[in-house]
């Protein structure tokens, strides 16, 4: 306060030079006071409804609308983020059946190609015994044949060394002979 | 040149003091009061219009993604209301309009007053006295309507022995009468000063040039650069410093006890 007082003081010297008169500091100067006073409740009430009425609800208005445009778009977006896991497990379930499925697909296809192929190799088999079979009664009706032709081969032979021998024998004997020759060898 | 030596008449622009005179531009009587429309009224009218058109066109757009002139008015009403908030707490927030309106009404006049030619409201007593008055009624009002006698339990402190009280209660009392003569008395103070050491160096820089002193000239040409800039921050620390005070002392309305 001193040092305002002192500033007023000089002020009042300094400031009013040539007049003489020790007008007081303006700032404390109280010829004006009413009139600050009352332009100032006139501007800062006025300030104050304007302000209040009409500035500062706007401005909430729009803080708050913002606020819940945000707070529903988060909302949109995690409803969306759902949405989109769910569509993800789905396809990771539908992927996996349709592995199961391709799995039991392919299983069921070789058992049964297998089945197949055991059943083809069966008949093959079967066939190829009875060929071997027939090919068998074949073999030992030709080596039965070949058993009689040689039979006769024998007797021919034995006839004509005995009729080279000049030894005299019937055909019957030769046959009984010779049958008996094979019949030793077995 | 018109100097302010002896014997020369003094020129208006070398008294520091000049520009907190007050002049009448529409006499008006009413009631036996002089309530002229002055100089101090019309860029009270200034200010406060420009405050009002500001952020009146901030708020008026109302847009979901705000442009520069919305942000501001937006992130005004966020400074205050969270200063408001936290200070005061919760329920402090029906004075919102009040202490915005303090803080806006206080800044406008600042920052108008820091251009030249314009004149600083917010440097006379009657002003800030006035409002810091305003600011303690409503104090004691609310205090009273809210509180009741409990309200005066604020010059009591809890957990106080007897003797002590007997202290303790009238430096309470007394430190509570202060504060509307220290917030008047702090934001006339700070604006009053400012504003004679910015015009007492431009005097000073004219003065040396005047007296040939030109290159000496320079040195308070320069420190009127910081000292200005300086004097912008004060003029919204002490917008912010009258709000913020506001809003402790209502948070004592609010809730009396210590």
């Amino acid at each position: 306060m001193s040092l305002l007082a002192f500033l007023a003081e000089t002020a009042a010297h300094g400031g009013e030079h040539g007049e003489g008169v020790k007008a007081p500091f303006p700032a404390f100067d109280p010829t004006w006071f009413a009139s600050q006073l009352f332009w100032l409740a006139i501007f800062f009430l006025g300030l104050y409804f304007a302000l209040a009425r009409f500035v500062l609800p706007k401005l909430s208005d729009t803080l708050e609308k913002r606020a819940n445009r945000i707070a529903a778009d988060l909302d949109e977006a995690a409803r969306l983020n759902n949405q989109s896991v769910e569509a993800q497990k789905a396809l990771e379930l539908r992927l996996a059946q349709a592995r199961a499925k391709a799995r039991e697909t392919g299983d069921k296809a070789r058992e049964k190609t297998e089945a197949e192929l055991a059943t083809e190799t069966a008949r093959v088999d079967a066939d190829l015994a009875r060929k071997l079979e027939t090919a068998e009664a074949r073999i030992s009706k030709l080596r039965a044949d070949a058993m009689k032709n040689v039979e006769q081969i024998a007797v021919d032979t034995a006839e004509a060394m005995t009729a080279r021998l000049g030894v005299k024998a019937s055909k019957a004997d030769v046959k009984k002979a010779v049958a008996a020759a094979l019949e030793k060898r077995g | 040149m018109n100097l302010p030596f002896p014997g020369f008449p003094p020129m208006v622009a070398t008294d520091p003091i000049h520009q907190f005179k007050i002049f009448s531009l529409l006499e008006w009587n009413a009631a036996g009061y002089n309530l002229s429309f002055t100089n101090s009224s019309f860029w009270m009218m200034v200010s406060t219009g420009l405050v009002l058109t500001i952020l009146g066109l901030a708020a008026s757009r109302g847009g979901l993604i705000p442009n520069r002139l919305q942000s501001l008015g937006e992130l005004s009403y966020g400074f205050i209301a969270d200063m408001v908030r936290s200070t005061a707490g919760e329920e402090g927030l029906r004075f919102f309009p009040f202490v915005f309106t303090l803080f806006f009404f206080i800044l406008g006049a600042n920052i108008v007053g820091m251009f030249p030619y314009a004149f600083t409201t917010t440097s006379h007593i009657a002003v800030t006295g006035a409002l810091a008055v305003v600011v303690i009624l409503i104090v004691i009002g609310y205090g009273i309507y809210k509180n009741g006698l409990g309200f005066f339990g604020l010059f009591a402190p809890h957990g106080v022995p007897l003797p002590v009280m007997f202290f303790l209660v009238p430096i309470e009392i007394i430190s509570f009468l202060a504060r509307p003569i220290t917030l008047g008395m702090r934001l006339f103070a700070n604006m009053l000063a400012g504003h004679i050491m910015l015009k007492l160096l431009a005097i000073f820089v004219v003065m040396l040039a005047g007296a040939g002193l030109a290159w000496a000239a320079w040195v308070p040409y320069v420190l009127l650069i910081p000292i200005t800039a300086l004097e912008f921050l004060v003029a919204f620390l002490q917008a912010y410093v009258f709000a913020l005070l506001t809003c402790v002392y209502l948070k004592d309305a609010i809730h009396p006890s210590h």
